[in-house]
């Protein structure tokens, strides 16, 4: 409260525990002696010792009646607790909450990432029908969907890409200067799984990359949005299995 | 005299923890009186505190197996019953503007001739022993319940009850350190809402008041 006044007048909390005298012998002097030498801290003082004369002057309020239980009646008593604490929640077993929360949090967020990185990787090669979405999500969690067979060919050049080209296995793929010549490449990559994909889907212009990933080169976002995202589900799957009661 | 009240408390708690009610029946006689008023000048209604009072000793007669022997069970009493005296002012939430309203509506000076009849005369001498009329009694509690929960258990076991800073802790399951801090920024601000009624206060307690 009187933080401004810190140096030379002492502080409520101060005055307070003064009253009290719940400081140590040293402080008991040292507040003593700046007391009397400081009318202000004199003042406070005063005033603060009447609020609590006041208090203390306060009547005990007659009891209106006995709180003896009747003995008829049984009450049910609980169990020791180790805490010595009276119906307190149950302790929670495994992760501390918080770390819980904050798992599955960054597990949800790996997820997003990864999907839309797959997304991205998947896009270029697909027209922008409407299956797209759904395609992609099938592709990730793999259960057997019609639009299964349009993603073949995806995940296979998703398995394919590291070996086909060296320089993408590299984590720092998206630095810049491999960014022109990787552009390059792309049209090539596109090309690969059009050989197998079905004959529906004639590849378009090229559409623009989104631009949150730097990551240029399809495959590379497709594998890694894959692994996000398997991550994710793992993540958001495990905490939730360890809290059957949410929140 | 006190060890001998000790073992027999200690001797009542272990019977009550086997479920004898008629032993338990013999610490509440002990503890009603403090602890009905804590929960008294917590919530301020006579009813209620009862009611609160009375549920209170139930809580601690079904969970009085979880209290540890050698610790306070003053203190493991009144946590129970503040803890409900609490939860019972959440649930009802006495609007928390009611502060400022009081401050408001109650602005008007207080005709003089009232001042002299709301303190007794004679006990100046000793400020410790103010006879409080019964409408100073009624603003200090309003002023009590101004307070913020913590603050307000803190300042009423420490200055109505009469609890030490570490049974205080105790009780509200706190350090010393938070304790203190409660006591003082509750007594500040009691301070500050009497200082609104300054004329009706015992003579000596006018006092210059700084402002902080």
């Amino acid at each position: 409260m009187a933080n401004l006044d810190r140096d030379r007048h002492l502080t409520t909390e101060q005055l307070s525990a003064f009253l009290d005298a719940q400081l140590s012998p040293a402080e008991q002097v040292e507040y003593n002696a700046h007391i009397e030498s400081c009318q202000r801290c004199q003042g406070a003082l005063a005033s603060l010792r009447q609020t609590v004369a006041l208090l203390r002057a306060m009547p005990q309020p007659a009891v209106p009646r006995s709180f003896a239980l009747p003995a008829g009646v049984t009450y049910l008593q609980e169990p020791a607790t180790r805490q010595g604490e009276p119906a307190y929640t149950p302790a929670r077993r495994g992760l501390p909450h918080y770390m819980q929360r904050s798992l599955r949090i960054m597990s949800t967020i790996a997820a997003v990432i990864g999907f839309i990185f797959l997304l991205s990787g998947v896009l270029p090669m697909l027209t922008h029908g409407g299956g797209t979405m759904t395609t992609s999500a099938g592709s990730a969690t793999a259960p057997a969907s019609p639009n299964n067979k349009a993603m073949q060919p995806n995940e296979k050049a998703t398995n394919n890409a590291p070996t086909h080209t060296p320089n993408k296995t590299s984590p720092s793929a998206g630095s810049s200067p491999a960014g022109t010549p990787a552009r390059g490449s792309t049209p090539a990559a596109r090309t690969e799984p059009k050989k197998t994909s079905p004959n529906n889907q004639p590849p378009k212009q090229a559409p623009p990359v989104p631009p949150i990933i730097d990551l240029s080169i399809p495959l590379v976002r497709q594998a890694l949005g894959f692994a996000l995202l398997v991550i994710g589900i793992i993540g958001v799957l495990l905490t939730r299995r360890w809290s059957p009661r949410r929140m | 005299m006190a060890k001998q009240m000790r073992d027999d408390e200690e001797q009542l708690i272990a019977r009550s923890q086997r479920g004898d009610v008629n032993a338990f029946n013999e610490l509440i006689l002990h503890y009603q009186q403090t602890t009905y008023g804590v929960v008294y000048r917590m919530v301020g209604n006579a009813d209620t505190a009862a009611d609160i009072t009375q549920d209170a000793f139930i809580a601690a007669f079904r969970a009085i197996r979880s209290f540890r022997g050698g610790s306070s069970f003053r203190a493991w009493l009144l946590r129970i019953a503040s803890n409900m005296a609490c939860d019972h002012w959440r649930r009802t939430q006495r609007h928390s503007e009611e502060s400022l309203d009081v401050l408001a509506d109650e602005d008007e000076p207080h005709a003089a001739s009232d001042l002299s009849s709301l303190v007794e005369s004679g006990q100046e001498a000793n400020p410790e022993e103010y006879l409080l009329s019964q409408e100073l009694q009624g603003i200090i509690q309003r002023g009590l319940q101004a307070l913020p929960l913590d603050q307000r258990v803190a300042v009423v076991l420490c200055d109505i009850e009469g609890l030490s800073y570490e049974e205080i802790a105790l009780t509200t399951q706190s350090n010393i350190g938070t304790v203190r801090s409660r006591i003082a920024r509750g007594r500040a601000r009691l301070r500050l809402y009497l200082d609104q009624y300054r004329e009706l206060l015992p003579r000596n307690y006018r006092l210059p008041t700084n402002k902080e």
